[in-house]
């Protein structure tokens, strides 16, 4: 029950005064009225001894009317005293004029007290005096005077409370109700309520201090609300997930980011267990384990490190995450705050960037190896030319030798200015590789017309170099050999995929042809005596495993069909 | 006030003297600064405080009238005053009709003014008592104020011996008032007092009482000089206790006494009274 301050203050007030109205009129005012009472009788029992003393003389002298006169003067004086009675030894009475009944033993009458006195002289008796006493008049007075007193008492009290109630209102009160008021507002946060006036005053002080306290709290709001709008501002649009846990291990924190990464939103994981809502059952003991030394001392193995580790979404799916993990305490309990980010793009772009290194190092050791290969294939070539110098000009074989290594060398270009380095785009390599045989002869592409008919045909490297080198071989042949003098005519070089496909990789057939003059029909294409043709043939059959034919019929017609040759991994 | 008044008597008596003869509106002053105050003796018909209750503004206007200074006297005891009468130890006096012819041998007191109206002495008896004539009192108690008072006592007493043959047992109850209380208590069968203190009695004291027989008239109590006081001194007195008849306020204070109207009185007024047989019953007083 709320019990306002005026009530706590006037209340003990009130008591007071009814417990001091009741103790006068219920003990004191009777109390008082009985002394009074026996105050009077004892004063009159007094007064009517010295009366008597003073009658005594009148009496013995008969100065019957100056005992008139006196008891007529007593009577008058005294008001209370309403009969006097004197009467003689023989019982006869003297005063008053009247003869009157003798008095009732003495008896108590409402407030008529009778005192009957003997007057005697040396053993004389002479006669009784009888005074009736109205001690209404000295009760009604007492009386009045208490009511009085107890009026003005009351009335001064009356007046106390007042001034203290106007004052505890004015100084108090209102004060502690505005400051109330103020306070309830300023948890509201509303710190622009009106300013409150200060008395100088222990309440203006405290008013004071509140005003102080409020402009201070103000102040440390604003910057609060700005640092919460910061953290907020961080919270909602950090790209990682921001989540608080408590020290039992509740979801306190939630942001945007964590409902985008987990998939829940906020409103389903707030207050419940963190670990069973993102944690794979298979880490669980574990996790339970560092949390209790977690909880317990605030430190793990994971606290103040950024780690890499494995999360789920809401739909089940593990994801991998970075989470960079802090605590802190908040009232002695500790709190951990996680950063969560989604690394599954980069956990696949490591991948990739792995896969592509591992690749590059094959690449590298495969272009040593291509190299060693090249430089014992060169080798190989001059090997072979030496055998067949013959009577031909030094200046026509190392031609001949220059657009074979030429071959070789635009494989390289064309695979390292290729997006894939293991494979080339074989009809422009072809295009490149055909169109320097035609600058090296120079010959015209209008008197010998080029068709070149490749399809969107990628292949590898250990395929490229031997197709090369034939394509340079028999290419070289047509345009040294087929169309001699103004002779026009058409080479054709055409690749295509065959449609039959077997064990080892796709097939294909290279097919060179010329209608110009031809190959003599004594010509054996496995007797022949150029190394041109003994190129093409060891090419066909020991390094690509094909078969090549030619065909005759008009020009020269060289068909071949291969396997693409597998990528052999260095490592 | 009155200390204030001598001091400033004593101021004006050094101022008169030096200036004597230059200031004649100041004679009076100086005639009552060479004598001393001169003494009034009062009967004690009252009890002390009623007497001087009633005298002392009587004393003042006096005073104020003639320019004289007295000193009110009485006794507690009229024996007393009788006494101090025959001893002429008060200038001036208010007194019985019957002293007067008393000390007049010895002290010579000259009246001056008396009430107008003559005394007349009265019996009564209760109103319910079967005494019907003074004849009927023959044996029994009368009271009585004192046993020289003349109108009360001595005259009554007389008539009682003389002219009814009754002897009565008297019971000297001090005052007029005392004895018509006795009577009306039943504590005497009669009782001898005048006609004008019965009549200020309370109407409920006179109710009860019934007059049986009444006296000759005689002068009422004068105001007397002692023959030592000079002629001017005494009618200046007589002159201003006859001035007080002529305003309301004194008239007021002489009905007190009770006085309603003074008249100039001589002893011849009373002399008459020395023939009336009186002695045989006069109780001169013994002693001082």
């Amino acid at each position: 029950m709320s019990i306002s301050l005026r009530t706590k203050v006037f209340l003990p007030l009130l008591i007071l005064m009814a417990l001091l109205i009741s103790y006068l009129y219920l003990y004191w005012m009777p109390r008082s009225l009985a002394n009074m009472e026996r105050q009077c009788q004892e004063s009159t029992e007094r007064h009517l001894d010295s009366v008597v003393e003073g009658v005594i003389p009148l009496l013995l002298g008969r100065e019957l009317d100056m005992v008139y006169e006196n008891f007529d003067a007593l009577l008058k004086k005294n008001s209370d005293w309403i009969g006097l009675r004197l009467t003689d030894a023989a019982g006869r009475q003297l005063y008053p004029l009247e003869n009157i009944p003798a008095p009732a033993p003495a008896k108590k009458v409402q407030n008529l007290r009778e005192l009957t006195m003997s007057i005697t002289y040396l053993d004389m008796n002479l006669g009784t005096l009888t005074v009736i006493v109205d001690l209404a008049p000295h009760l009604a007075e007492l009386k009045q005077d208490f009511n009085n007193a107890v009026s003005v008492m009351l009335f001064v009290i009356a007046v106390i409370v007042l001034s203290v109630g106007i004052v505890l209102e004015r100084k108090v009160v209102q004060p502690v109700k505005a400051l109330g008021h103020a306070a309830q507002e300023l948890a509201q946060g509303k710190f622009d309520e009106l300013q409150l006036k200060a008395g100088d005053d222990e309440v203006g002080h405290l008013v004071d201090s509140f005003n102080s306290m409020r402009a201070k709290l103000a102040s440390s709001y604003d910057l609060l609300r700005q640092s919460e709008q910061k953290n907020r501002a961080i919270t909602i649009t950090a790209n990682d997930a921001i989540i608080m846990m408590d020290d039992k291990g509740y979801v306190l924190i939630w942001n945007p980011a964590a409902e985008g990464i987990f998939g829940f939103k906020a409103g389903e994981v707030l207050g419940r267990y963190l670990h069973d809502i993102i944690m794979p059952e298979r880490y669980r003991a574990d996790f339970e384990k560092g949390f209790r030394c977690f909880s317990e001392t605030g430190r793990g193995p994971a606290v103040g490190k950024t780690v890499e580790m494995t999360a789920r979404r809401k739909d089940n799916v593990e994801f991998p995450v970075e989470l960079s993990l802090s605590a802190l305490q908040i009232n002695e309990q500790w709190h951990a705050v996680g950063i969560v980010r989604d690394i599954t793009r980069r956990k696949q772009a490591e991948s990739r960037l792995l896969d592509s290194l591992k690749e590059k190092e094959i690449l590298l050791q495969e272009i040593h190896h291509r190299v060693k290969n090249n430089m014992q294939v060169i080798a190989s070539l001059l090997d072979l030319q030496l055998g067949y110098v013959g009577d031909r000009q030094p200046q026509e074989i190392f031609s001949d030798i220059k657009n074979r290594i030429k071959s070789m060398a635009l494989v390289h270009e064309k695979l390292y200015r290729s997006n894939d380095l293991s494979k080339i785009d074989f009809r422009d390599y072809l295009g490149t590789l055909i169109d320097n045989l035609y600058r090296f002869y120079n010959i015209s592409t209008d008197r010998v017309v080029l068709h070149l008919d490749v399809g969107d045909i990628a292949i590898g490297i250990d395929t490229a170099i031997p197709c090369g080198l034939i394509v340079n071989e028999l290419v070289t042949n047509s345009l040294k050999y087929a169309f001699p003098g103004d002779r026009t005519g058409d080479v054709s070089v055409s690749l295509r995929e065959i449609a039959e496909e077997g064990e080892g990789g796709r097939r294909y057939e290279l097919t060179v042809k010329d209608n110009g003059v031809g190959i003599p029909e004594t010509f054996v294409l496995k007797d022949m005596k150029t190394l041109g043709l003994y190129l093409v043939t060891t090419l066909v059959e020991h390094q690509l495993q094909g078969s090549i034919e030619l065909n005759r019929m008009s020009g020269t017609d060289f068909s071949i069909r291969f396997r693409e040759l597998k990528y052999k991994k260095r490592i | 006030m009155k200390r204030a008044l001598g001091l400033g008597k004593v101021f004006l008596l050094i101022f008169c003297t030096a200036f004597q003869g230059h200031f004649p509106g100041l004679e009076p002053y100086a005639a009552y600064a060479a004598q001393k105050s001169y003494t009034i003796g009062v009967v004690p018909q009252f009890e002390q405080r009623k007497l001087h209750a009633t005298w002392k503004p009587i004393i003042e206007d006096l005073e104020r009238r003639t320019g004289l200074a007295f000193d009110l006297n009485s006794t507690l005891t009229i024996e007393a005053f009788e006494k101090a009468i025959e001893r002429g130890e008060f200038d001036f006096l208010y007194m019985n009709p019957y002293h007067i012819v008393q000390v007049h041998d010895k002290q010579g007191y000259i009246p001056l003014v008396a009430d107008k109206a003559p005394l007349r002495g009265i019996l009564v008896v209760r109103k319910d008592s079967a005494i019907q004539s003074p004849a009927d009192l023959n044996g029994k108690v009368v009271a009585f104020p004192s046993p020289n008072a003349i109108g009360a006592t001595l005259l009554p007493m007389s008539d009682l011996g003389q002219l009814f043959q009754a002897t009565v047992r008297p019971l000297y109850v001090k005052t007029h008032s005392s004895v018509y209380l006795h009577v009306a208590k039943d504590l005497a069968a009669a009782g001898g007092g005048v006609e004008k203190t019965l009549q200020e009695q309370s109407e409920e004291l006179r109710s009860v009482l019934r007059i049986i027989y009444t006296t000759r008239s005689f002068p009422s109590h004068p105001v007397a000089a002692h023959p030592r006081v000079s002629r001017d001194v005494r009618e200046k007195v007589r002159r201003a206790l006859l001035d007080m008849n002529n305003t309301p306020e004194g008239r007021a204070m002489l009905q007190k006494v009770p006085v309603e109207q003074f008249i100039s009185v001589t002893y011849d007024d009373y002399k008459v009274m020395s023939s009336w047989g009186l002695e045989k019953y006069w109780q001169p007083v013994s002693g001082d």
